[in-house]
């Protein structure tokens, strides 16, 4: 019988992005269960909509997290719109989703750099981000901002795109595609990563459904669900939508499905730009959410399923809002892939679910 | 629109038969939160199965009188229910994962279970 | 199997031009539409404190009957509303990114008095 000790990790740690801590139960070096803490960053933000109208709210959720903060603004405004009945333009539709997709590239491209750098690669985190400068550059030229675009507002989007910017738009991507799957290619086919990541952290598609999982960590299980497949909005223009699937269900599946994400993604910009439909880009919101009007929107965000729930009480306050981050749901996920790893694949573990722990406690 | 949701309520003791019945089926979880409502709580259950998304609402009038926990079937929301635990003070019984009021550190007890009166504050948008 | 697989780049990384700016002495230049620092032009502003209620971060004080207007730097968050809904238009958001100081303080407007 070995002797089993237990190891905090976090929520000071070099290699995690944001503060998670983790009593991790050993047994030799092999990690026998973990038991995940959160609330490091809990600002309490669900709590503001007592202080905040339902249109100004908005500027908070935006900032639930920085790299998810497109998507977060798109998810509580669709949430407001279904609850008060409001039907955003076409045109609006379209810009949503072309930003949220350009979101979900300079996501994964953020993490491929993260991900690199949590088993020792850092040149590889250099030039990953070097690239993603350029995603950001064309967010700075398109929204006004780098991080936080402010560009979604209830009823649809606060600015428009003309023909030369999404045309830069797709120029940019297509500069980009070219290194980056070089560097793609070398991440996935070199010898030492593969000796880091493959077999590493292996959740079956079973226990991947049984536990709830969301996002690429569940495709990358075998399971097809993406909330893209459904078609609301401008999704439901698009010509074919396949989900991005690994039947590997370890870390390197993990790094395959959103590498190829990205391609996607970029493919899926390109298409509707060149469909975008003319027309407004917004629509006035008068009134305020009906007593007991409720309604809840699932969105794709990079990291998987978000669930956004709004209900109003007839004042300008809405009664709740509720954010359903997909990191908090891939939590137990994340414990069951950590049991029988060795130590030192703890952070190549924890970074390959993509963890966002400041949307998880908002 | 391609996803569909229904409302509806359940009762609290029905939960964990509830929860047996929709898993066999393949309804899988999406979350679940809870929301201050008179001097208890409201809580919301959501599942999913294809694109439907089936709503459940359970009225908790008194916080301590104990929901029990749909962790036997879905593990993931022991994140909700301790959630709800620590923000509200719902008491959930037989949490699978049980944090014991520590999941969240908080200054005060159930900081979401009473609103703040009013809603005045600043940014009245136009 | 590729070693060296990022030689290419890597190499090529000592003779182009660097990534990087050396800011602040070499700023970016700011895009048209940036959302950097917000700027009244007070000849034209009615007080009307529409501004103020906009701002969901409480950034702005309007004061009609003194004909001021305030803003403190560091609580504004850039998100240009103020500047959507002034119906003089006579805010707006130039390409200044937020500057760092010793001290925080409001920047403040007055009007041309009245009669």
């Amino acid at each position: 019988m070995s002797k089993r000790t237990v190891v905090p990790f976090g929520p000071q740690h070099p290699v995690l992005p944001e503060p998670l801590h983790l009593d991790l139960v050993l047994e030799d070096e092999k990690v026998v269960d973990a038991v995940p803490q959160i609330g490091f960053v809990h600002r309490g933000l669900e709590k503001l909509v007592e202080k905040r109208d339902f249109k100004s709210y908005l500027a908070i959720v935006e900032r639930v997290c920085g790299i998810c903060s497109f998507g977060h603004g798109m998810g509580y405004a669709q949430a407001v719109e279904k609850a008060m009945g409001i039907e955003v333009p076409p045109r609006a539709e379209y810009l949503r989703v072309i930003w949220h997709e350009l979101s979900r590239v300079h996501s994964h491209i953020l993490w491929l750099g993260l991900a690199a750098d949590a088993f020792g690669f850092e040149s590889l985190f250099m030039h990953c981000w070097r690239l993603r400068e350029r995603v950001l550059d064309v967010f700075e030229a398109t929204t006004g901002g780098r991080v936080i675009f402010s560009v979604v507002k209830v009823g649809g989007v606060k600015r428009d795109l003309d023909a030369g910017q999404l045309a830069r738009m797709a120029d940019t991507l297509a500069g980009i595609e070219d290194e980056y799957g070089q560097i793609a290619r070398t991440l996935l086919e070199d010898a030492t990563v593969r000796n880091r990541l493959a077999g590493v952290g292996h959740v079956s598609r079973e226990d991947a459904v049984g536990l709830s999982m969301v996002g690429p960590f569940l495709r990358a299980s075998g399971e097809p669900y993406d909330v893209r497949s459904f078609g609301e909005g401008a999704y439901g223009a698009l010509s074919d939508f396949q989900p991005i699937t690994s039947d590997e269900g370890d870390c390197l599946g993990r790094m395959r499905v959103r590498v190829a994400e990205v391609g996607q993604s970029a493919a899926i910009v390109r298409e509707l730009a060149a469909k975008a439909p003319a027309g407004e880009v917004a629509v006035e919101v008068k009134g305020r959410p009906d007593d007991g009007a409720q309604a809840s929107v699932l969105v794709e965000q990079p990291r998987g399923e978000a669930f956004y729930y709004v209900r109003g009480n007839g004042t300008k306050n809405l009664d709740r809002m509720r954010v359903r981050t997909p990191t908090s749901q891939n939590l137990a996920g994340m414990v069951q892939a950590l049991r029988g790893c060795d130590l030192a694949d703890v952070p190549t573990i924890i970074l390959t679910i993509d963890p966002c722990i400041s949307c998880t406690e908002r | 629109m391609g996803m569909t949701e229904t409302y509806a309520s359940l009762d609290a003791a029905e939960l964990p038969l509830w929860a047996r019945a929709r898993k066999a089926k393949g309804w899988r979880f999406v979350q679940m939160c809870a929301r201050a409502a008179g001097e208890g709580a409201e809580l919301l259950y959501t599942l999913r199965r294809g694109s439907e998304l089936e709503q459940r609402l359970v009225a908790v009038p008194d916080p301590d009188a104990g929901v029990p926990s749909v962790t036997g079937e879905y593990l993931a929301a022991f994140v909700f229910e301790n959630e709800a635990h620590d923000l509200f003070g719902v008491r959930i019984d037989g949490m699978a994962i049980d944090f014991h009021g520590k999941f969240y550190r908080l200054a005060e007890k159930a900081p979401m279970a009473t609103r703040a009166a009013g809603g005045k504050g600043k940014g009245d948008a136009r | 199997m590729k070693t060296f697989g990022l030689g290419k780049m890597t190499l090529g990384g000592l003779f182009k031009k660097p990534e990087t700016r050396l800011y602040p002495a070499v700023a970016p230049a700011a895009p048209a539409g940036f959302r950097g620092r917000v700027f009244i032009d007070v000849e034209d502003c009615v007080f009307c404190g529409l501004c103020a209620r906009a701002c969901p971060a409480g950034a702005i004080e309007v004061d009609r009957a003194q004909r001021v207007w305030a803003i403190d730097r560091f609580a504004c968050v850039q998100c240009g509303e103020c500047a959507l809904g002034c119906p003089k238009e006579c805010l707006g958001m130039d390409g200044l990114r937020p500057q760092a100081a010793a001290a925080k303080g409001r920047d403040v407007a007055r009007g041309v008095p009245e009669g």
